[in-house]
């Protein structure tokens, strides 16, 4: 059997290509996109710009204003939604996540062509913003959104069951709540291929 | 010609043995000496009795400095049998000049008057119970330590100057957990215990009571307004010694929706964007304010709403803005905003916090906020008042607000 690996291409930028990596980008998308999450999170808004008197001749102060809103928008700028379970470095402002992984725990006893995979979900909240406008501790509102969005759904190809959903203390600082969804998916790497791997070649 | 029943009877007026009466010699030659001491120094002190008031004192330091300790041991000595308790505030002139800043007056609130110098400003934290001749340590006060505390259900802001003290602090200044890093940083504060010291006669010294500083208190402690650090209390003794409270500080994160960088005050506003402290108001005829909606345009740029706008929808923000005049001239002054429920009184008050709660309010810059009703149906149709005055209470105008789909 020769495998021909100097002949491997492969195009990088296609989500399909792995399937976590197609699940990651759709959960992505899908708490992106979601109309509550991002405001839950607490995502700060971006402040507006201030208006010059003369559009054509800004005083100084305007532009030193104008220059102050740019600097704190640009500040205000948080990846909140994290496609891996950990924050990167230390968090100087009081900030909330979803964070998020997929995980392949073991085959079907009775079909290895079947896998198990979960879905870990972990939305972290910094102690001095438990509280929301809602009465409603945060960790809860955003578990609440996070299984409307994905409990049972189809979207990710199988139905996702969720296991569990727990509290978790992370540190001093930071609450969370960790939901396990789970979805039992092909253990293959390509569905055209089945169970044979593409660079295997049975020439001689 | 002097007899012995005369030596005797000047020492008994001196003291009843032969050791006192050398004490009472060494003093009165101290006494007399006092001035002409190169460490002589004309303070000002804060006295429990007698208010604010000049006492002679000598000024020395320990010759040798100490690289474990984070200061070089400052003493200060006054005339004999003169004593102060640990923790009063004393103006000390330094090389500079040989008085204090107010040496033809004599202030009753030193710390407000416009020649107040931080640099002369020290704290009694130790006193040497020497045989005579006693000696107080005393460290430099270095930081104007304020927070906000709650009596009486009312939330006040309180000052009080003290020392920030360094803490062996053995770490890299940050804790790496599973899945987050946080902050792992301390250092000390001594304060003085200013009931223990004055009592009720603290509030006419215009001084804060230190006792209503309590754990979880927080403050900036820094002189950087672009990233401010800060500091939780995380233990408080004040046992020992009696008049000086030490303080453990925890390095904390700025919370940018609760704390005020400019005015260097932590939980100034609540989770919802409003102004914690009460605000006194009394109306001036002669000033004008106006209230306006404002929208912000396709390029990002606020701009005042002209149909003046008195609705809002929910999960959609609205800003507005106000502007002051005094005589026609556009004031600069500093915005505090306020939200009234204006709806059913059949309410109980829970339910009427828990609707104005829904109401999110952010501060955008001095004179304008925006408002983002939250996600729910139960806010259609309910009115609100919005008010706004300046810090002094000298203009205020408020506007109704209905909230709709």
């Amino acid at each position: 059997m020769k495998r021909d690996i100097k002949g491997i291409s492969r195009d990088l930028d296609d989500r399909r290509n792995n399937d976590i990596v197609y699940k990651k980008d759709k959960l992505f998308k899908m708490f992106n996109e979601d109309p509550d999450l991002k405001d839950v999170l607490g995502v700060l808004e971006p402040k507006p710009l201030n208006e010059y008197l003369d559009v054509d001749n800004p005083t100084e102060e305007e532009l030193k204003i104008r220059q102050e809103i740019i600097e704190y928008n640009e500040k205000i700028k948080h990846d909140q939604i994290v496609p891996f379970l950990k924050l990167n470095g230390l968090q100087k402002e009081v900030l909330n996540f979803v964070m998020f992984d997929v995980r392949d725990d073991g085959v079907d006893y009775y079909n290895d062509t079947m896998k198990k995979q979960y879905i870990e979900v972990m939305c972290v909240v910094h102690e001095d913003d438990m509280e929301t406008e809602y009465g409603i501790v945060r960790t809860d509102l955003l578990d609440y959104i996070v299984r409307d969005l994905l409990c049972w759904t189809n979207a990710l190809g199988f139905q996702v069951v969720l296991e569990e959903d727990r509290p978790y203390i992370l540190d001093a600082d930071y609450y969370s709540r960790r939901m396990r969804f789970a979805i039992k998916t092909p253990n293959l790497v390509n569905k055209h291929m089945g169970r044979n791997n593409k660079y295997d070649s049975f020439k001689f | 010609m002097i007899t012995l029943d005369m030596y005797q009877s000047m020492l008994n007026v001196k003291g009843k043995n032969l050791s006192q009466v050398r004490q009472y010699n060494s003093a009165m030659v101290m006494n007399t000496t006092f001035i002409g001491d190169i460490g002589y120094k004309r303070v000002y002190i804060l006295d429990k009795n007698e208010g604010w008031r000049y006492e002679d004192a000598k000024y020395s330091k320990h010759a040798t400095p100490s690289i474990l300790k984070d200061a070089v041991d400052y003493y200060l000595q006054f005339r004999p049998r003169i004593h102060y308790p640990v923790g009063t505030y004393v103006f000390i002139p330094n090389d500079e000049d040989y008085e204090i800043g107010f040496e033809d007056y004599e202030p009753t609130d030193p710390f407000k008057d416009e020649n107040f110098d931080v640099n002369k400003l020290w704290m009694i934290v130790g006193k040497n119970d020497a045989n005579e001749f006693v000696r107080y340590n005393i460290i430099k006060c270095n930081w104007n330590f304020r927070w906000i505390a709650r009596i009486n259900g009312e939330n006040k802001i309180f000052n009080i100057w003290g020392s920030v003290r360094n803490a062996n602090s053995y770490t890299s200044g940050v804790w790496d957990a599973d899945y987050s890093t946080a902050l792992d940083n301390v250092t000390n504060a001594w304060i003085p215990d200013t009931y223990l010291l004055y009592e009720d006669d603290l509030y006419n010294y215009n001084l804060c009571d230190s006792r209503y500083l309590r754990h979880e208190h927080r403050f900036m402690l820094t002189h950087n307004k672009l990233d401010p650090k800060v500091y939780t209390v995380t233990k408080v003794q004040d046992l020992v010694p009696q008049g000086i409270i030490k303080l453990t500080l925890k390095q904390d994160e700025l919370d940018e929706v609760r704390d005020n960088v400019d005015l260097m005050l932590c939980n100034y506003y609540n989770g919802s964007g409003e102004i914690v402290t009460k605000q006194e108001s009394h109306i001036d005829d002669t000033a004008r304010s106006y209230l306006w909606s404002a929208i912000v345009d396709e390029d990002g740029i606020l701009q005042r709403n002209r149909t003046q706008d008195k609705v809002l929808h929910i999960a959609k923000i609205s800003y507005f803005n106000v502007e002051f005049f005094l005589k026609n001239k556009l004031q600069d002054l500093n915005a505090e905003w306020r939200i009234d429920y204006n709806g059913e009184s059949d309410l109980s008050d829970e339910e009427i916090e828990h609707l104005c709660n829904l109401l999110v309010m952010r501060q955008i810059d001095k004179t304008t906020i925006s408002i983002k009703p939250a996600k729910t149906n139960k806010l259609i149709g309910e009115k609100f008042i919005l008010s706004v005055q300046d810090s002094n209470g000298d203009y205020a105008s408020s506007v109704e607000l209905e909230v709709q789909k």
